[in-house]
Parts: C-alpha cells; sequence; structure tokens
C-alpha cells in the first residue's frame, strides 16, 4: 500500500502526465469529420423506402414545410451563448475538472482579443469585391467552403499559393452574422509558432484573423487557413469574404473574395 | 430538422469540452499521441451515432470514457499481435533490454508496464480523479476491483518510478 504521500505523489505526476500532452484539436475534428461522413447512413431514404408512395409525398412536404419555417427562424433573437452552454449541465461533478483541463480552449471571448491592426484595411476591401480567384505576381488565392461542412458546421477554406518568399501576410476570414454562427475551432497549414490566430466578434461579423508573426519568412508553396463554426442549418454562405493583404519584396498583394460550395 | 440542428449543436459543444480530456485519457493508456488523437476521434464518431444514449445517460462524459476505453483495449491487443512480427523484434529487444535497465523509466514506459486493468484504473482514479463507482461503471467492472486494482497499480508505479529516481547515477547505456 502505498503511504498518502506517496499516493498524492502519483496523482500529481499522473495528471502532469496528462496534462503535457497537448492534443490536436484539427486532427481529432479532421477525423471525426471523415468517420462522421463514413458512417452516415443513406441520409433519409431508408424511411421512406417502407412507406406508401403517397405517404411519402406527405413526408416530403412536411420538410418542406420545416425547412421554409427553419430559415425564418434565422429571424428570431438568437439565444446564442445558450446552446453551447446548454449541454455543459448533464455532468455536474465531473464537469468541472473537465473544464479545467483545457488550458487549449481558446481565448475567443470577443473582450480577450485586441482588435487587429488589419481590421481597417480589410473591410475597406472585402464585401464588396467578388472576385473568386484573383491572381497577384506571387500569389494567388482561393476561397471554398470545406467538403465536410454539414448542415450546423461549416468550415471556410482560404487557399493561398505563393511563388516567392513572403514577408508580411495577414488573412482574414469574415462569416457574416447569419444563423447565429459561433467560433467552433480555426487552423492554419503554416507552422504555428510563425502566425497568431485571433477571431473576434461584433453584431455582423465573427472575423478570423491570421497573421504571419514579424520576422517569420514564408517559403513558396501552398497554405490553407480554416474557419470553423457552428450555426443554424440553412446558412447561405454568400455574405462570407475574404482578404489577404501579403508582402514579397516589392510587390504587394491586396486580395479578397468569396466562398464557393 | 431543428432536432438534427440541436443535435449538431449539442455534439459541437461536447466535442469543444472533451476531446482534449478524451485524448489526453487514450494517450496515458496507449503511451502513443497519435493513437491517442485516433482513439479520441473515433470514441466521438461512436458518441455522435449514438447521441441519443449520451444525452439518456445521466453522465455523458462516463459514457464517452467507456466507448474510448473499449477503442483503447483493441488498439492494445492489436498492437501486442504486431509485435510477434518481425518488424517489432527492435522494440521487443529495447524492451528487454530495458527490464534490465529501469533507470531511465519516465511515467509513461512505467504506465506501460502495468497490466491493463491496474493501468485502466489508476489513470482513471488517478490523472482524471473519477470516483471509484464511476470507473468500476466505465470499466464494466466492480467496485472492489477498481480498488484493488488501483491499489495494486498504484504500488506497481511507485516502484518502478522509484527505483527509477533513486538510482543517482545512471545506469551505463548500451
Amino acid at each position: 500500500m502505498a503511504s498518502p504521500e506517496r499516493e498524492q505523489e502519483l496523482r500529481a505526476i499522473l495528471r502532469d502526465a496528462a496534462q503535457e500532452y497537448e492534443p490536436d484539436r484539427t486532427r481529432i475534428s479532421n477525423r471525426v469529420a471523415a468517420g462522421r461522413t463514413a458512417a452516415r447512413p443513406k441520409p433519409k431514404g431508408w424511411i421512406l423506402r417502407p412507406m406508401a408512395a403517397a405517404a411519402a409525398v406527405a413526408v416530403i412536404t412536411v420538410l418542406s414545410v420545416v425547412a421554409v419555417r427553419s430559415s425564418n427562424d434565422q429571424v428570431e433573437p438568437p439565444p446564442l451563448a445558450g446552446p453551447v452552454n446548454a449541454t455543459a449541465g448533464p455532468s455536474k461533478s465531473r464537469a468541472g475538472s473537465a473544464t479545467g483541463q483545457h488550458p487549449e480552449r481558446p481565448a475567443t471571448t470577443p473582450t480577450a482579443t485586441p482588435p487587429s491592426t488589419s481590421t481597417s484595411t480589410s473591410t475597406a476591401t472585402s464585401p464588396a469585391s467578388t472576385t473568386n480567384q484573383p491572381v497577384a505576381d506571387f500569389l494567388t488565392c482561393k476561397g471554398a467552403v470545406d467538403k465536410n461542412s454539414v448542415a450546423t458546421w461549416s468550415q471556410q477554406n482560404v487557399t493561398i499559393t505563393t511563388t516567392e518568399p513572403v514577408e508580411s501576410l495577414t488573412v482574414t476570414i469574415k462569416v457574416a452574422m447569419t444563423a447565429q454562427p459561433a467560433e467552433a475551432g480555426k487552423y492554419t497549414t503554416v507552422p504555428n509558432s510563425d502566425v497568431t490566430v485571433t477571431v473576434e466578434r461584433d453584431s455582423e461579423w465573427l472575423t478570423y484573423t491570421y497573421a504571419l508573426r514579424k520576422g517569420v519568412k514564408l517559403i513558396p508553396g501552398d497554405y490553407i487557413f480554416a474557419a470553423q463554426f457552428t450555426h443554424r442549418s440553412g446558412r447561405a454562405m454568400s455574405k462570407d469574404s475574404y482578404t489577404i493583404t501579403a508582402h514579397s519584396g516589392a510587390d504587394d498583394a491586396d486580395m479578397s473574395g468569396n466562398f464557393r460550395g | 430538422m431543428s432536432a438534427d440542428a440541436d443535435r449538431e449543436l449539442a455534439f459541437q459543444a461536447f466535442f469543444a469540452r472533451y476531446h482534449a480530456d478524451l485524448a489526453r485519457l487514450a494517450y496515458l493508456i496507449t503511451g502513443d499521441t497519435n493513437a491517442a488523437e485516433d482513439i479520441a476521434a473515433d470514441s466521438l464518431v461512436e458518441i455522435w451515432r449514438h447521441w441519443a444514449r449520451v444525452e439518456a445517460a445521466d453522465n455523458p462524459l462516463a459514457y464517452a470514457r467507456g466507448v474510448l476505453a473499449n477503442l483503447a483495449r483493441n488498439w492494445i491487443r492489436r498492437q501486442s499481435k504486431e509485435r510477434h512480427g518481425l518488424l517489432n523484434l527492435k522494440r521487443f529487444a529495447e524492451e528487454f533490454r530495458g527490464s534490465d535497465l529501469p533507470a531511465v523509466l519516465d511515467v509513461r514506459d512505467a504506465l506501460r508496464r502495468l497490466p491493463l486493468r491496474r493501468r485502466e484504473c489508476l489513470v482513471l482514479r488517478y490523472a482524471f480523479d473519477v470516483p471509484e463507482r464511476e470507473v468500476a461503471a466505465i470499466l464494466g467492472i466492480s467496485v472492489g476491483t477498481v480498488k484493488s486494482q488501483t491499489s495494486r497499480g498504484a504500488e506497481q508505479l511507485a516502484a518502478l518510478l522509484g527505483d527509477a529516481t533513486r538510482v543517482l547515477v545512471p545506469a551505463l547505456e548500451g
């Protein structure tokens, strides 16, 4: 039998061993998305099969009524903080300590992140332009809705390809405040130590900003910047946009665009 | 439709809140970060598929940990089967040598030496502070077994780590 002191020591050692490991959220999230796609059975089809044709028509009618209703729902006042915390309820005693163990949960509270310096430039260029594949001498980019997006969870991807070393780069993804978007993750294939990523929220936009750190040079290649968020179903992506400001040698690039489904 | 949306939101919240916790549990059980992330993700997919059961459970996290412990156990079984393969001779040799030289054991190595049941009980009880009754439910064993396995696990781990810390001069490396 270990002594009480030894037991405390072992507890501390094991807790530390668990906390020292920072799981890769993106990797887990991607595998979950892939697993869900694979697991999804022929969606509503099998429910319809045993039914008589007439009943099927009735179901379809109901579904479309529901669809119309849920798109009207968007006008309702948002119970926003609600749904995310709602599930906090079920596991009372364990929940408290479990949340305490999430140092990586990003400090994305709008007030916590200082307004980024790029905001003024990006708002100036973003909403109007609708070019989808802009080109500069050293940089091309593309905005696309990620194929793993589902009715109530989406990911917007901005992919850039650079042919020269880039000395400064800011990518901003603006998600319009329709259908109650709430931040659910963000990532980039640029090494994490080379970028700062912030998410800000105001009445109009959920804004993800990826900025290359000062002094870092991005070698030529393809890079992805992704914004993940939950939302109510039936959300239109048309208002979402991105802007890119980059600098390479004597060249500047200033681009913007929307996301293709 | 809105039931789907609610379910999705609830699942996303569950993911945000517990994915790291689950991955860490898998990590301490398997000792492998890649496997830990895969196992955590696969558990979350299972949880999403059986969301109704999760919501019906009084303790969704305990339910999730049970799913995860099963998948981790399967992974370990597959690993130990592979270990008999030629490809793993090297690792085998390392472990053999390791048993002679317990001086360099870190927590992860030490944990790996515990029989799986002890390891599961000890990790849940000590690293995650899960009550005995809950551990019993998660692993599908009796509270008595949880008690005895945890205390044997603690003793064994203390001995393994103790040996390592008591050696002042590191044993000569091969």
